[in-house]
């Protein structure tokens, strides 16, 4: 999968999740940048990506995840 | 050993000669050397608790990391942890009868969850064990953060804590700034503002409702200040000896909301939990299978809600629970519990409430609101008992303007109020810029040498003067004969 | 470079620092009883033949200004109130880093407090805060100071920082105190009245305590080791027998000592009428004062060779300051 293509299943995820068919997140796209995205929905979201993309992240990631480009490069080492 | 006392003044000069005069790769060694000194003190049986810790964390660190039964090492160790701080500080509680007579070691809080942080972030591949149990002894018993910490994970500190780093001017002065500010904040207003606030709980009858929700707001200023003092003089050592040590504060009582105000207060125990308690939890199986079992039967919204607000309630219970093992502790916690999730799943409506455009009226009201919240809180917090607390609300809520005594009789004179209405203004003012993102150290340091001097000596001399501390002084003791 | 330069600021700044923190010292630490105890290092190096040394009592017993007119004796009260005998020990030996007396009169009257230090306070604050001499103030700290309170009499500002809110005009214009260490008290207290003592007989003594025995022995040393002569009095008083058991066992210790004891219950000679002549159960007002300086002063030249110094340089000052205290006394 490229990145793009990677990215075109996460921007589904993020309007999914958050309720907002405007969203479009990039690489520098932080949690400060999504209304909603905290550390209480934060798990949802991951939860949501694993599913979307049949993966599973380690608690390391999880906790670590800085921004969406790291989310983006976390989902293709695992696929 | 407290930090705002004239040994602890003593004891860092002297680590001070000594961690520049030694060389490079020996200055570990000696903050390693006079953390165990320092922490000595507490007395010998808990230097020997947290010698065990240190042990028993490294220990299970270096088998995770050599694959030497990872999962036992890692939960062995947890359980020891966890079970040595119930054991010491809550059995008795849950027992309802005194089981343990051991003395709680200083800081056993603080350097459990570090000692947990460590063995995790090591399981989860976050950080490399530490091979060096001396190094790794230093990570936990460190005295800036061994009694209160900050709770700082090890990947935060290293390498930094072993670097040694040499002297440097600006570090050397910001970080004696920040340690200056910090004995301000703690003896001129935390200490004065204790009075008050201890005077009007002993007997909240004997007061008009509304000195006594006064004295709330009072008690509010006073913890911030007598722990964001004491993380101003631990972060300030750490700068001195540059170690960068976690931020605690970040000016909590400008936060529009009670979930923002815990991303603002205490903040390396919120995020211990988050990563500790909160994460982990979600994604047990457990709730994993409830989330998806939500969403099927009552849609995204509970899925999303429900599973967070169940770790939410763990998570608070907890939080409250570790302050100590008292009711009004857990009550307290549950209190914020309840507001964060209610918080939580009202969101939505929430945010379709609040005006488009920012306006600073709105956004004043939301800091009034939320620090309203807070200072409900506090009475709680505040009080041995809830029967204590209780009676604070009752006379607050009943009796606003029954007569009483005036403030006056709460142990401070209008020299005091004088010097709090100068120290809050301070205070409001050394806020007011970190909130503009104002670095005020680096303006201070920015002064002609005149000025610079003057308004650091200013500062020194009003902790000297106006400081709560030594014997109290009494006039009328001075009469000329007794015998 | 650059380091050596920061630390020579740093020195400039904290010598800057150490200079405000005296003056802080200077202003705040509470002088209300300063005047008289900063008023002995007033007198000229040497220039003093008697020291008294002890409580309150010889400060308003014995006036050395009289002493001075009658017998041309300079002298001084070198006491403190309630000060014990380990206590006046430390106060001699500052004394004697700036006088050289012949005659050393050590007032006995606490030996029945066994304790090394009296428990007020503020009368000790008073004693130690004043001392000049740095080395004998460290010393009667860390001798006569349980731990706890030592940081407060090392650095008096840790007692008095926050007296800044009562700083008065009175603080900067005290009139110096020309007594000479006396303390003058007229007429009667109204606390209590002046019964004549009961005494028990003179061989009735009991045992001395520990601190205040072992104090007398090293102020005589102390003494002799300064070419002093030393005579111990105990002032009238008021009290009941187990003090009295206590004065009178000074008698075979003063023996031991080769130290004269002049115990003033037992002095009829002296005649004091204890209604008209005390001020209370413990002191003498200026009446009883009075006699009993001069029976005193004719007592110390009988029996040691105290110049006189009544046309000695010196003379005016003493003339105008005995020109003062008298209107005060009589």
């Amino acid at each position: 999968m490229t990145r793009n293509e990677v990215y075109e299943q996460l921007n589904a995820v993020f309007r999914d999740v958050f309720d907002d068919e405007s969203l479009t997140v990039a690489d520098e796209t932080t949690a400060a940048d999504v209304e909603d995205w905290d550390s209480l929905t934060h798990i949802t979201l991951i939860a949501a990506v694993e599913d979307a993309f049949d993966i599973s992240f380690d608690m390391k990631t999880v906790v670590r995840l800085k921004c969406v480009g790291d989310m983006v490069d976390a989902i293709l080492q695992e696929l | 050993m407290s930090f705002t006392s004239f040994s602890f003044l003593c004891f860092f000069a002297l680590c001070l000669v000594g961690f520049f005069a030694l060389p490079q790769r020996l200055r570990p060694w000696l903050l390693l050397a006079a953390s165990l000194g320092f922490y000595a003190a507490a007395g010998l049986p808990a230097l020997g608790w947290l010698f065990a810790t240190a042990a028993v964390s490294w220990g299970a660190g270096r088998c995770v990391s050599a694959g030497r039964h990872p999962g036992a090492a890692y939960a062995g160790a947890v359980v020891c942890h966890l079970g040595l701080l119930f054991a010491l500080k809550y059995l008795n509680f849950f027992a309802g009868r005194e089981i343990l007579t051991l003395a709680i070691p200083a800081g056993l809080s603080f350097f459990t969850f570090m000692a947990v942080s460590y063995v995790t972030d090591v399981r989860r591949g976050i950080c490399p064990a530490e091979k060096n149990f001396g190094r790794y002894l230093l990570y936990l018993s460190f005295f800036p953060h061994v009694l209160q910490g900050p709770i700082d994970r090890y990947a935060g500190l290293t390498p930094g804590l072993f670097a040694g780093a040499g002297f440097e001017e600006r570090r050397f002065l910001r970080g004696a700034w920040r340690m200056l500010w910090g004995f301000f904040e703690k003896l001129v207003i935390a200490d004065r503002l204790g009075i008050l606030v201890a005077a009007v709980w002993k007997e909240p009858e004997a007061y008009a409702g509304w000195r006594v929700a006064a004295a709330v707001v009072c008690y509010a200023l006073q913890i911030y200040a007598d722990f964001a003092g004491y993380m101003d003089v631990a972060l300030g050592a750490g700068e001195i000896f540059g170690i960068t040590l976690a931020e605690n504060f970040d000016t909590p009582y400008f936060s529009r909301s009670v979930p923002e105000f815990w991303r603002r207060w205490h903040i390396t125990l919120g995020a211990w939990f988050r990563d500790y308690l909160f994460y982990p939890l979600q994604r047990t199986g457990a709730f994993r299978r409830l989330g998806k079992f939500l969403k099927g039967k009552f849609g995204k919204q509970a899925a999303k809600n429900l599973p967070a607000a169940l770790a939410l309630a763990a998570v608070w219970l907890f939080t409250g629970l570790w302050h100590g093992a008292r009711l009004t502790y857990v009550a307290w916690g549950a209190y914020y519990g309840l507001l964060i999730i209610l918080s939580m799943l009202c969101e939505p409506l929430c945010a379709r409430l609040r005006p488009k455009k920012k306006s600073l009226l709105f956004e004043a009201f939301r800091m009034a609101r939320t620090f309203a919240a807070v200072c409900l809180g506090y009475v709680l917090f505040r009080s041995a008992s809830m029967g204590e607390a209780w009676r604070v609300l009752v006379r607050i809520f009943t009796a606003p303007f029954a007569a009483g005594k005036g403030f006056s009789a709460a142990g401070l004179g209008m020299a005091d109020y004088a010097v709090l209405a100068f120290a809050l203004g301070l205070r409001l003012l050394v806020s007011l810029c970190r909130v503009k993102g104002v670095d005020l150290r680096e303006k201070l340091l920015a002064l002609p040498l005149p000025l610079r001097w003057g308004a650091a000596l200013a500062l020194i001399f009003s902790v000297i003067l106006f400081g709560i501390y030594g014997p109290g002084y009494d006039a009328a003791s001075f009469i000329y004969f007794e015998f | 470079m650059k380091k050596s330069r920061f630390f020579l600021r740093m020195t400039a700044f904290a010598l800057l620092f150490c200079l405000l923190l005296y003056g802080a010292d200077r202003l705040l630490v509470d002088r209300s009883a300063a005047a008289r105890t900063e008023s002995f290092y007033a007198e000229p190096k040497d220039s003093l033949d008697v020291l008294f040394v002890g409580s309150s009592r010889i400060m308003c017993g014995i006036y050395p200004l009289l002493l001075w007119e009658q017998y041309g004796m300079t002298s001084f009260d070198c006491a403190g109130s309630a000060q014990v005998i380990a206590q006046s020990y430390f106060q001699l030996k500052d004394a004697l880093n700036f006088q050289s007396p012949r005659l050393v009169v050590v007032d006995v009257s606490t030996v029945a407090n066994g304790n090394v230090y009296t428990g007020v306070e503020s009368f000790v604050h008073t004693q130690l805060d004043h001392m000049r001499s740095p080395l004998v103030r460290l010393e009667a700290i860390f001798t006569l100071l349980p731990r706890e309170k030592r940081l407060e009499y090392c650095l008096p500002l840790v007692k008095y920082h926050s007296r800044w809110s009562e700083i008065r005009r009175e603080d900067f214009d005290r009139a110096p105190d020309t007594s000479r260490g006396a303390v003058v008290y007229l007429g009667h207290s109204e606390k209590e009245d002046v019964p004549p003592p009961e005494l028990i007989p003179r061989a009735e003594m009991g045992s001395l305590a520990d601190i205040p025995r072992t104090y007398l022995e090293k102020i005589v040393a102390l003494c002799a080791e300064k070419g002093a002569e030393v005579l111990f009095v105990n002032l009238p008083c008021v009290r009941d027998r187990d003090f009295q058991l206590a004065y009178n066992a000074v008698e075979p210790l003063a023996e031991r000592l080769g130290v004269p004891y002049v115990n003033f219950l037992y002095e009829e000679e002296l005649g004091l009428d204890y209604e008209r002549e005390m001020f209370d159960t413990a002191h003498l007002n200026s009446l009883g004062a009075e006699k009993l300086t001069a029976w005193l002063g004719a007592y110390i030249c009988e029996n040691y060779e105290i110049p006189d110094r009544r046309n000695a340089e010196d003379a005016p000052r003493w003339a105008q300051d005995l020109a003062d205290f008298a209107g005060r006394i009589r």
